[in-house]
């Protein structure tokens, strides 16, 4: 079977998926199971895929599946190693949310499952779509299918005002940004040879307008950026993220934290590295997106510190890491025509980012999904020692804040360095001005910073959700949660351990996409960058000098070594144990009394960061509730646009008045029809003399 | 790098951290002693405190295994990050001072092996479900959060001119290009920072002892309480390391143990001083060390400035 | 063939009077039969011909002395697009107006005999097919102004104030446009002795432009465009399937129609004539989707819509007379692919009227719950409208935003950029009115809404919501042939 049949028959079963769900919506168990067995097989053909193009090298089609020639655009498809990457995640994602979903979306019961699984399933169908196709205008296809269905999951509680009012907010910034890809499409396709929408004729288009006229580069790149960071979720276009995720049900949010972000990503590096042609344009975004990326992982974090609902923090999460993608990707843009080496680095590191959020991410929303499935809540004060009752969710929950954290050996540590050297090293560069290698080095510290912050923030979290006495749970439901939940809690955090203690794979694969995604010969190669000394990466930045290093092997071995050790030299000591009651200081108390609550975790913080502008409270650095703009018509512009008013009824009342005024002369009196008769033969006779 | 210096000076940096760790200690309590015009206990009291709490019983308030746990985290990360500091440890072949780990980790695993032994120490705290415990936890967490940009800020002028992250590399070129305006200001303000990462006065806000009962050391006790105390001993001996091997790193005699000598004096002295500075201050509240430190980063980036320079 | 083309438009007529006498049940389903031979008829017609142009030209008035015959039959892809449309929707609302019009509709109660509504229904039918098998503009003038009489007819059928009114607004505006056409013959005939298509391209250019500005105000005002747009919305007191017939899928396409054609059959049209075109119709866009937000009743929000999309077919037809054959296509895609979508939002909207008794936004909300498949039908034509991918309008937008920016111009970019923020502005209205009708929670008007909605209403709902979907794949085949001066 040849691989590209692989990859329709991956999306046709989704599709099917789709529609056998939508037609057993009410045979709950069924539903869900088949939708499984769906994605199950989907997934495997994604994963063959890409593996297959891991080791192969990519696919293309031999023809376009549609071709539109009277436009200009055709269905082609082709999957290189960046597609091959993201085939990755969503394979495991969208399992891992079947999977959870099944006994997660019981919870819901007055909602029928009529609008979650033919959704989720083409959600996943239309992300498939995105990341393969080569041709601008199906590619828009594809991306507003992506939003139309996650739309549909936002707004499942259909009765909820907050759900409703994120799902309006997500739709119509979604919608809007896909105005200007529209735009950015539109202005290029008019100047490529063809004309056409494929991407190697929007790539000529792009070298034409590069000489003939600048501006109109930076705008249709303008269009871009605000397009992709809208989906993505990044601050300031981002703002509808930290409603919109929470609304939807949680393994809804996962597949959005995990998928849907990563398309954004995956549109950025596909339109600033395969479709632009490298050059000072790069250097200039790369520049805007790396501060944009930082704004995003300052505000994003800092914000998240004063949340108290899980749900809400994992989406200011989101927000953050995304800005660390987007800080690798900017740097690594910087530095293509100055040292490929570390522009290579920086563009790996990025990516690598981006698949280890998926895992990690994906994993904490569905931890906040276990939490909310026992407890009934998402209030981080309401709860309390859960790791008790739930302790599987709990050790994921804290592999997967740890990951997030940077932690070593945890995967985010991996993706972190790279990207925290790559800027580090930036400043070193000799090519580049200063003021940007200043600005790197800023923008790295400020990383390097916000990640104690997210540590910090995870600690509260972990803190909250899961230590403590237990609280929050009724006696009745005491008991964990299903395994089917545990077991894709469980795929995840294991999959973030695997790509920390062995980073070098990950980044090979990564490499791959990346070499793939430029323009041929521009990277050195993954030896020389990342070293072969596995599983451990030696990173060189063009220097023949390695720079950096990690070794995860090493120092476990250390780590284990040490820890016995000191495990020795306790048991030397014999001590005896025993156990005792808390001691509060002798006083007569309640628990009420002495429970610390979440929110008083980070009080200076909070009070430091809380301010008001105007009429818009901000806490933490973000607005509270943003005020809808009011709109009101100006009479005069009212007035205007309704000619009836003042042109149209004036004017029949005029003809209504004068048809009045001639019907007078209708007397009824045939006497005055006899006198007409006489004037009018009168006139005529004057009328025919006259003209005689 | 041989197999037999990485194993050598490993066991060298693990023994200067952790088995001579609390003799510094024990100096800086005599000194303290002194200036207080009292005699003071014997120089190796320390010794004899971390042999009777080993013996003591463990008692525990809550059945949470990260109680149990999360001191072996703390002192093992700060084991490991003795590993990734040079303490005067020569290596022949690159001619400089170098971690054993030099080629398995750099500062930013240093940094986040600190950030390590911090959380250990607030999972411990939180894990034991004491309120006192978990108002030192939230303060030792925002005092890490305060403190580390001075720390990140100094190792990252450093990195910038060295061209490198790894601790070797910094202290080659260091000591091969004298002294410079940025990393004598990077030197300055790791100082400052000092006090606040080896929790001494006047920043020992997270357990402070008579305000919050010892914060997150409150359930703590027998051979856990012990793990916790030589955690925060060694974290003095590194962190002092870490200041006299990057920034101050002449004289290089190039004889391994004239140079673990001449380090230990270094870093001795510079014991002494924290332990000056700890005993005639008095301890500063949560807010106003936030606010010191965060001017203090803001100027600090000054240092950057002139490594970007080249100054 | 020919004698196919006769029948498919005679069998509407007759059977418009034979339907005016007919009582009780039979008058529910012997229309719809009528309505459904057409539809064959019009297939057969549409695919026996595909895709070249035949003309029969038959008969020629004695008395008038003219270049080419008058009367006949043409059909070509532009008239088989039509005919689709005008075919297909007349079967949907036929049928829907058989459940529709009875004693159980809460928004109006209509009592038997219906025989009335029929006769002009199907007069409609066979007036608008004969509209667009016509081969010259005299023949195309006799049946527009019989439509214009079926629509006041229609209007009107309530015989309540408002709708005699109404009505009487209607025609009278769109005769005045009428006028204007007539006009335009009589100049024609006295410089080209000539009433078919392509006329216009032998007059002088002074004369030429000033017959294209009178047929274009024939047309702005039969398809209620500015500066006539003010009968449309006053219009929807007619009865829904009325609204979603004549109103968004096939009388005020007629205006549209002409325009085309006029377009398609002159290679000459000048520079300014595209111009004044495509500002107008930007500018009703404009002006129809500042009107949105004022509106509470949901079908004058969907009459200022038909507006604003009127405009854009409009607008895609002006940028095939600038240069750009893209946008053309565009625009006459639109034809169709808006029919479909408008006539799906159109009888949602009429089932809620039919279930619940109101179409005011402001009283209700929750619908989604209550009345599933017409809340569905209503989110679909939502976003086929609106221009949501895969669903068909963003296909026909698409082309026309190419043609735009393909152009060049300044003119050209500057008008694309404020149809695409039009396009964005109306999605966002749109879904902030679907959210507050269908999502939230139930209200009082809302709870009096059934289930259960008889047979025709969901059977027309689906096929429409399927059609919404493929509207641009039936309607490409034909657009592909078409552009500016191709049958000239």
């Amino acid at each position: 079977m040849e691989p590209i049949t692989i990859l329709y028959v991956s999306f046709l079963l989704l599709v099917a998926g789709a529609i056998v769900a939508a037609a057993t919506s009410r045979l709950q168990r069924f539903c869900s199971w088949s939708s499984l067995g769906f994605v199950s097989a989907a997934s495997i053909g994604l994963l063959y895929l890409a593996i297959y193009v891991f080791t192969k090298g990519s696919i293309t089609q031999p023809q376009p599946l549609l071709s539109l020639p009277g436009i200009g655009a055709s269905l082609s498809i082709g999957i290189d190693a960046l597609s091959a990457l993201l085939f990755l995640i969503i394979s495991i994602v969208s399992f891992c949310v079947t999977l959870f979903s099944i006994r997660y979306i019981r919870r819901y019961e007055r909602e029928s499952l009529l609008r979650f699984y033919p959704l989720l399933l083409l959600l996943f169908a239309s992300i498939i779509g995105v990341v393969v196709i080569r041709d601008m205008l199906f590619f828009i296809v594809f991306w507003e299918m992506m939003t139309l269905t996650s739309w549909a999951l936002v707004v499942y509680e259909r009765e909820s005002k907050i759900s409703l009012r994120a799902g309006l907010e997500y739709f119509i910034a979604t919608h809007v940004a896909t105005g200007f890809i529209v735009l950015a499409s539109v202005l290029l396709y008019s100047h490529s040879p063809g004309p056409s929408f494929d991407f190697d004729a929007l790539r000529a288009s792009f070298e034409a307008l590069i000489t003939s006229n600048p501006a109109l580069v930076h705008l249709i790149l303008a269009s871009f950026f605000i397009g992709f960071v809208t989906k993505a979720g990044v601050l300031p276009f981002g703002f509808w993220l930290p409603n919109a995720y929470p609304a939807a049900p949680s393994s809804g949010s996962a597949a959005f934290a995990g998928v849907v972000e990563k398309a954004g990503i995956y549109a950025i590096v596909r339109v600033f590295c395969t479709i632009l042609p490298i050059s000072a344009y790069s250097q200039i975004w790369g520049v805007v997106i790396a501060i944009f990326g930082t704004f995003s992982i300052f505000i994003g974090t800092m914000s998240a510190l004063t949340q108290d609902d899980s749900k809400r923090l994992m989406s200011f999460y989101a927000i953050g890491q995304i800005g660390y993608m987007l800080l690798g990707i900017g740097v690594g843009l910087y530095f293509l025509t100055i040292n490929p080496a570390l522009a290579t680095i920086a563009l790996v590191a990025g990516l690598f980012h981006m698949i280890n959020h998926a895992w990690f991410k994906s994993c904490l929303f569905l931890n906040a999904g276990s939490i909310l499935y026992r407890t009934g809540t998402r209030d981080l004060n309401k709860i309390g020692g859960l790791f008790s009752l739930m302790p599987w969710t709990g050790i994921t929950a804290v592999v997967a804040s740890l990951s997030i954290g940077g932690i070593p050996p945890f995967n985010g540590f991996a993706s972190k360095l790279l990207i925290f050297e790559s800027s580090i090293i930036a400043g070193t560069e000799v090519g580049a001005a200063i003021w940007v290698k200043a600005l790197f080095v800023i923008l790295g510290i400020a990383a390097i910073f916000i990640s104690a912050v997210t540590l910090a923030s995870f600690l509260k979290f972990l803190n909250s959700a899961f230590m403590g006495k237990l609280r929050g749970v009724e006696v009745s439901s005491m008991s964990d949660v299903p395994l089917s939940m545990n077991v894709s809690q469980g795929i995840l955090a294991f999959l973030c351990v695997l790509f920390g203690v062995v980073p070098l794979l990950p980044i090979t694969l990564v490499y791959k996409a990346i070499s793939g995604a430029l323009p041929v010969g521009i990277c050195p190669t993954s030896a020389s960058l990342f070293g072969k000394v596995w599983p451990g990466i030696s990173v060189d930045f063009g220097t023949a000098v390695t720079s950096g290093v990690w070794n995860p092997l090493w120092v476990i071995v250390a780590f284990a070594i040490v820890l016995g050790l000191i495990y020795l030299v306790v048991r030397a000591g014999g001590a005896k144990v025993r156990k005792v009651e808390t001691w509060y200081g002798g006083r007569e108390h309640i628990p009420a009394d002495v429970s610390y609550r979440g929110h008083s975790f980070y009080m200076p913080f909070k009070q430091v960061f809380s301010f008001k502008v105007r009429r818009v409270q901000f806490q933490g650095l973000y607005p509270t509730s943003l005020p809808l703009p009011k709109v009101t018509m100006p009479k005069g512009l009212r007035l205007l646009l309704h000619p009836d008013q003042w042109f149209y009824y004036p004017i029949a009342n005029l003809f209504m008045k004068l048809n009045r005024g001639l019907s007078k002369s209708h007397t009824g009196v045939p006497q005055m029809y006899l006198l007409w008769i006489v004037i009018g033969a009168i006139l005529t006779l004057v009328i025919i003399l006259c003209l005689r | 790098m041989s197999i037999g210096f990485i194993v050598g000076a490993s066991i060298l940096n693990l023994f200067l951290a952790l088995a001579l760790s609390p003799l510094f200690e024990g100096c800086a309590r005599k000194l303290r002693a002194t200036v207080h015009s009292r005699v003071g206990p014997p120089i190796i009291q320390p010794y004899y405190d971390l042999a009777k709490l080993f013996g003591k019983e463990d008692l525990r308030a809550s059945a949470n295994l990260l109680l149990r746990l999360a001191p072996y985290a703390c002192i093992v990360s700060i084991a490991i990050a003795a590993l990734l500091v040079p303490m005067g440890t020569f290596n022949a072949s690159s001619q400089t001072f170098e971690p054993p780990f030099n080629n398995y980790g750099d500062t930013i695993l240093f940094m986040y092996l600190i950030a390590l032994s911090a959380v250990a120490v607030i999972l411990t705290a939180t894990a034991s479900e004491n309120p006192f415990a978990f108002v030192g936890a939230s303060r030792e967490m925002v005092m890490h959060l305060t403190v580390e940009p001075v720390l990140v800020i100094a190792l990252v002028t450093a990195a910038i001119n060295a061209g490198s992250l790894k601790m070797g590399d910094m202290v080659f070129w260091y000591h091969a290009n004298g002294p410079s305006a940025s990393m004598i200001l990077a030197a300055i303000f790791l100082f400052l920072a000092l006090q606040a990462q080896v929790g001494k006065l006047p920043f020992d806000i997270a357990e402070a002892d008579q305000e919050i009962m010892g914060g997150g050391f409150i359930e703590q006790s027998g051979p856990k309480y012990a793990l916790l105390r030589w955690s925060m001993m060694a974290k003095q001996i590194v962190f002092c390391s870490v200041f006299t091997q990057v920034f101050i790193p002449w004289p290089m005699v190039g004889h391994l143990a004239w140079d673990v000598l001449i380090n230990m004096a270094k870093v001795f002295v510079v014991v002494l001083v924290i332990a000056l500075i700890d005993v005639v201050n008095p301890r500063l509240r949560i807010d106003q060390s936030v606010r010191y430190y965060l001017y203090l980063s803001s100027f600090s980036l000054i240092a950057i400035a002139l490594a970007l320079a080249g100054i | 063939m020919l004698g196919l083309l006769f029948t498919l438009l005679l069998v509407p007529l007759v059977g418009a009077c034979a339907c005016y006498s007919l009582k009780g049940r039979k008058s529910d389903w012997i229309p719809a039969i009528l309505a459904g031979i057409t539809l064959v008829l019009g297939i057969i017609a549409v695919m026996w011909s595909y895709p070249q142009r035949t003309e029969w030209l038959l008969e020629q008035l004695t008395w008038m002395e003219t270049q080419s015959k008058l009367f006949g039959f043409l059909i070509d892809p532009l008239s088989s697009l039509m005919l689709i449309v005008i075919t297909v929707i007349g079967l949907l609302v036929v049928v829907y107006s058989g459940a529709y019009l009875s004693p159980g509709n809460k928004d109006h109660a209509f009592t038997k005999p219906v025989g009335n509504y029929y006769f002009w229904m199907l007069l409609f039918i066979g007036s608008m097919v004969g509209l667009v098998i016509s081969p010259s503009f005299l023949q195309l003038f006799i049946f527009w102004e019989m439509t214009t009489i079926c629509s006041w007819a229609l209007i009107s059928y309530t015989k309540e104030e408002g709708a005699l009114f109404g009505g009487f607004k209607a025609l009278i505006m769109t005769h005045l446009g009428g006028l204007c056409f007539l006009v335009a013959l009589v100049l024609l005939f006295v410089n080209a002795h000539s009433f078919s298509f392509n006329a216009l391209d032998s007059l002088e250019p002074g004369m030429r432009f000033t017959v294209f500005i009178l047929l274009l105000v024939a047309a702005w005002a039969k398809a209620a465009q500015i500066p006539f747009f003010t009968w449309l919305p006053d219009a929807m007191v007619a009865p829904t399937p009325v609204s979603a017939y004549l109103h968004a899928a096939a009388m005020v396409k007629a205006g549209v129609y002409l325009m085309a054609r006029v377009a398609v059959s002159n290679s000459m049209l000048s520079q300014g004539a595209g111009l004044v075109l495509g500002i107008f119709a930007v500018a009703t866009m404009i002006v129809a989707v500042i009107l949105y937000f004022i509106q509470d009743d949901l079908k004058r929000l969907l009459a200022f819509s038909t507006i604003g999309h009127l405009g854009y077919v409009l607008f895609g037809i002006s940028l095939g007379i600038l240069g750009s054959t893209t946008g053309f296509e565009g625009g006459v895609l639109h034809i169709i692919n808006h029919g479909f979508a408008k006539g799906l939002l159109f009888l949602s909207v009429g089932a809620i009227a039919y279930a619940t008794g109101s179409r005011s936004i402001k009283e209700l909300s929750g619908l989604g719950r209550k009345m599933p498949l017409v809340s569905a039908a209503f989110l679909v034509g939502l976003f086929a409208v609106t221009g949501v991918p895969p669903l068909s309008c963003f296909w026909s937008k698409f082309m026309m935003f190419t043609g735009a920016f393909e152009l060049g111009t300044a003119v050209g970019t500057t008008l694309g950029i404020l149809a695409i923020l039009e396009s964005v502005i109306a999605f966002a209205w749109y879904l902030v009115i679907g959210h507050r009708v269908f999502f939230g929670k139930v209200s009082e008007k809302a709870t009096v809404a059934t289930p259960n909605q008889p047979r025709a209403i969901s059977i027309t709902l689906i096929v429409l919501m399927c059609l919404a979907f493929l509207a641009p794949l039936i309607g490409y085949p034909f657009v592909k042939y078409l552009s500016v001066g191709c049958f000239s």
